[in-house]
């Protein structure tokens, strides 16, 4: 394969000015720097949001959140609600043939800051140069702040909207805008936008409603691999709704988590050694908490 | 296993007596009678009626100056009769050699089954006119052999490690193997015993867990007493089975019985063949109930997956272990391994409890390893396995991983979105390959963060994610993209940023998400396919655009 030397030239130059990691290898190459990293992520984050101009973007008010698990898209059923690393709800529809049709994201921060912060993430994640037109731009008006992710400008397919009403960011996106027929993604996040506008505003003053863990335990802490041991799981929602609870569980034990038919949870202990089990809990409206339990797991 | 006839007498004792008594006939005609004698008798010593290919080999020799003898076998225990093997028959005077399938025996009219327990196998032959008998006892083990459980374990240190699934069915859940027992074929709930069904029918082995995504289930729940999962050991290394034999069996009333071994007189063992070879048990019996270690040929070295089919057959010793004859049938399981060169690498799990859809992608890399031709013994293969496999349109692999296509206004998606890789450096690598549930398009960290996680999945050190800066891009091809390009969004053709993988801190880069053009002219069209994988980040950089690019090196990302 030939190269220019110009193009070359400009290789090795750009190797020479990139940041170097150094000779670090194994286990702390994977895990990283965190605060490195987080910087480095900070800093691309500033100038995405000097790009979108952030600073000037209209700020709202603060809401306990929204009552995501109760989204329904119409013509479309739910297939999962789910909550992701840095309390990003996922909420996934299909049709009536099973297929992915939409995926609804959302955070609900702190403040209107904190949402605006993940409006700037999901933009920073753009291959495209440049700036997303503003929905409202656009004839979307959606939220105090949106942008529109265009698939077919021309016959006016959304792939994805995102944008934040006061304290939640939002971002409903089509899972394949080429396909028919097209869902209609404003009215869609408009729904999304009323479901955050439902909820009361909240005082300047009071802290965001987020689910307690009275309780978090197995019962008993300490079992032969191959037990199947209950635990007990109290968790409170602000909303008086229903919480929705995830496990990660890490080892070196081994095991998963179940639901019991008497919508209780128990561990089924597959492999000796501790096992750290974190619960997160989705509210009803869509903040969340955590709680960690340990079991002792001997051989089986 | 045969017994041989265990007297000697009849017909050559009718020689003896009638040739030294001739002198004596006058005296003695009524006590002449023509002899009738049994030779050459042998019987099967134990059997397991319900193992396939299983049987009773019953031989002997009528030996009679009679013309019409007769000959019958029969089943006897403790001296009574409990049915006929073979119905009464005119003796033809030539060697018999019969085989009986050991599970029932005519009584009268009706058939009566054979449960395990200790038998003589009779036969008798009797000689009309005048009356003459003789008859033989040849002892006769009735067992029900079978395998409940096995366990997989690590023959050197830390060389096996349990695999998990990412759904339940059409659901999201972790699951992960149970490590007790990989294999299992036990009762299920209100079952009698766990070799055979409740009708008596032998319970058959376990067929192989083939589904990457979900566990075994039995309704709404997880299957857990009959499955059969794939195991993951490091490649190379021998495995070790931890085998548990079946106690309980079911009788001809539907009620659970003893599988009647070991007793005082009969010791059993147990041989495993394989294609890789013969597993060796340190063991020199096994007992009901039992567990007994096998340790297996070492596994191929690469990395990818070999199914492998475990023969298994038995023994039987009636003195002790000192002689040992084969015990009849035998039967088979199979067995998925999946191989790594090393110990699969999470980054939000400390490598320990093993999460993701890590089934899913050892699978991958064996489709795609095998589908290119990739020796996969170094993790230089591993990684070009999984980079070439992931974009695929390569050789026999006509489309990118789950059929994803890179999110650009030409081939209908927008800008370059990610749908998979989070703001919070993790991946959703369990949505794209459950059928790319987030959509069909992918901007580059999602490949690059899938990639990586994949990479890490599969054991291969040093993987990082490479974030890049903006580039002016010459000609690319981009995942799923039908051809090389200049104007990726229509009219634009460059990047805010790009995310690619490296495992030697940004001096070799792997591209998933896209191929640079190798034609010697990389900024016009047509392209030649120039896939990235560990190239050298100067030629990487010249040849995927114009413009100085930076770098800032990035860990392992979590999965979501």
């Amino acid at each position: 394969m030939h190269v220019p030397h110009f193009v070359v030239a400009l290789g090795l130059l750009a190797a020479t000015l990139s940041t170097q990691e150094g000779a670090r290898t194994g286990d702390a190459l994977r895990r990283g720097d965190p605060v490195r990293e987080a910087a480095a992520r900070a800093a691309v984050r500033a100038e995405v949001a000097q790009r979108y101009a952030a600073a000037a973007w209209p700020r709202g008010t603060r809401r306990p959140g929204l009552a995501f698990d109760a989204l329904q898209p119409a013509d479309l059923r739910s297939e999962e609600f789910a909550t992701l690393d840095g309390g990003l709800l996922r909420g996934t529809f299909v049709d009536r043939d099973g297929r992915s049709r939409v995926v609804v994201e959302a955070v609900v921060g702190g403040d209107a800051d904190a949402a605006q912060a993940q409006l700037v993430a999901w933009l920073s994640l753009v291959s495209r140069p440049g700036t997303l037109p503003r929905a409202d731009a656009e004839g979307m008006p959606v939220g105090d702040i949106g942008f529109v992710g265009w698939s077919k400008p021309a016959e006016r397919r959304v792939a994805w909207l995102a944008f934040v009403r006061d304290n939640v960011a939002v971002r409903v996106s089509s899972c394949d805008p080429s396909a028919d027929p097209h869902p209609d993604l404003l009215a869609i996040a408009q729904s999304v936008d009323a479901a955050v506008l439902r909820e009361p505003v909240l005082a300047a003053e009071a802290p965001l409603p987020r689910p307690t863990v009275r309780r978090f335990e197995a019962a008993p802490a300490r079992c032969r691999a191959g037990a199947v041991v209950p635990l007990v799981l109290q968790t409170e929602d602000p909303a008086g709704g229903a919480a929705r609870c995830a496990f990660t569980l890490t080892g070196p034990g081994q095991g998963y988590v179940e639901a019991d038919p008497n919508g209780g949870w128990r561990l089924h202990t597959t492999g000796p050694g501790t096992l750290t089990i974190d619960v997160l809990v989705t509210g009803s409206r869509g903040t969340t908490a955590t709680a960690r339990c340990v079991v002792d797991v001997s051989g089986g | 296993m045969g017994t041989p006839c265990r007297r000697l007498r009849g017909a050559a004792a009718w020689l003896v007596r009638s040739v030294l008594l001739l002198p004596f006939a006058v005296a003695l005609p009524a006590q002449v009678v023509p002899p009738i004698d049994l030779v050459q008798t042998s019987c099967t010593q134990v059997v397991d009626p319900k193992l396939p290919g299983a049987g009773v080999q019953i031989a002997f020799e009528v030996q009679s100056a009679q013309r019409l003898a007769e000959v019958e076998v029969l089943l006897v225990q403790q001296g009574a009769t409990v049915g006929t093997i073979l119905a009464r028959r005119v003796a033809t005077g030539r060697p018999i050699v019969h085989v009986w399938d050991g599970r029932t025996v005519t009584a009268g009219t009706t058939s009566v089954a054979v449960v395990p327990g200790r038998y003589d196998v009779r036969i008798v032959a009797t000689g009309r006119a005048p009356l003459a008998t003789d008859t033989v006892d040849l002892p006769l083990h009735v067992v029900r052999l079978g395998v409940t459980a096995i366990a997989a374990r690590s023959s050197q240190a830390a060389s096996e490690w349990q695999m998990v699934y990412f759904k339940r069915g059409t659901a999201a859940a972790f699951y992960g193997v149970p490590a007790l027992r990989e294999y299992r074929n036990v009762a299920d709930a209100g079952q009698v015993s766990d070799l055979d069904y409740d009708d008596g029918q032998p319970r058959p082995p376990v067929p192989l867990h083939t589904d990457t995504a979900s566990p075994a289930l039995e309704g709404l729940t997880y299957e857990d007493d009959r499955y059969n999962y794939p195991l993951c050991f490091r490649a190379g290394t021998q495995p070790t089975f931890a085998v548990t034999f079946g106690s309980t069996c079911t009788g001809p009333a539907g009620v659970a019985l003893p599988v009647v071994y070991p007793t005082g007189g009969l010791k059993v063992r147990c041989a495993v063949g394989s294609s890789l070879g013969a597993w060796v048990t340190p063991a020199t019996e096994i007992v009901a109930g039992g567990t007994v270690d096998f340790v297996g040929p070492a596994l191929p070295a690469d990395a990818g997956r070999t199914d492998v089919a475990l023969q298994w057959s038995f023994q039987g010793s009636l003195d002790g272990g000192a002689t040992w004859t084969p015990i009849p049938g035998g039967f088979t399981t199979q067995h998925r391994f999946y191989t790594q060169l090393s110990a699969p690498l999470f980054a939000n799990t400390a490598g320990v409890q093993h999460s993701g859809p890590w089934v899913e992608v050892a699978d991958y890399l064996h489709q795609w390893k095998s589908a290119l031709a990739i020796d996969t013994s170094t993790a230089d293969g591993v990684t070009a396995a999984v980079i070439l496999g992931f974009g695929g349109q390569v050789g026999s692999l006509t489309t990118a991983i789950e059929g994803v296509r890179y999110d650009a206004y030409p081939l209908g998606g927008d800008g370059g979105a990610s749908h998979y890789y989070t703001g919070t450096h993790s991946v959703q690598l369990s949505r794209l390959l459950d059928a790319h549930a987030n959509g069909v398009f992918v901007n580059c960290s999602d490949c690059a963060a899938s990639t990586a996680a994949m990479l890490g999945m599969l054991g291969v050190a040093d993987v990082q994610m490479q974030r890049l800066g903006a580039m002016t891009l010459r000609a690319i091809r981009g995942i799923g993209a039908p051809a090389y390009t200049l104007s990726l969004w229509g009219s634009a053709h460059s990047f805010s940023y790009h995310h690619i993988v490296t495992r030697t801190g940004g001096a070799y880069v792997c591209d998933a998400c896209m191929w640079v053009d190798e034609d010697g002219n990389p900024n016009a069209l047509p392209g030649l396919p120039g896939y990235n994988v560990d190239r050298p980040w100067t030629h990487y950089a010249a040849l995927a655009a114009s413009n100085v690019i930076t770098f800032q090196l990035e860990s392992l990302p979590t999965l979501n």
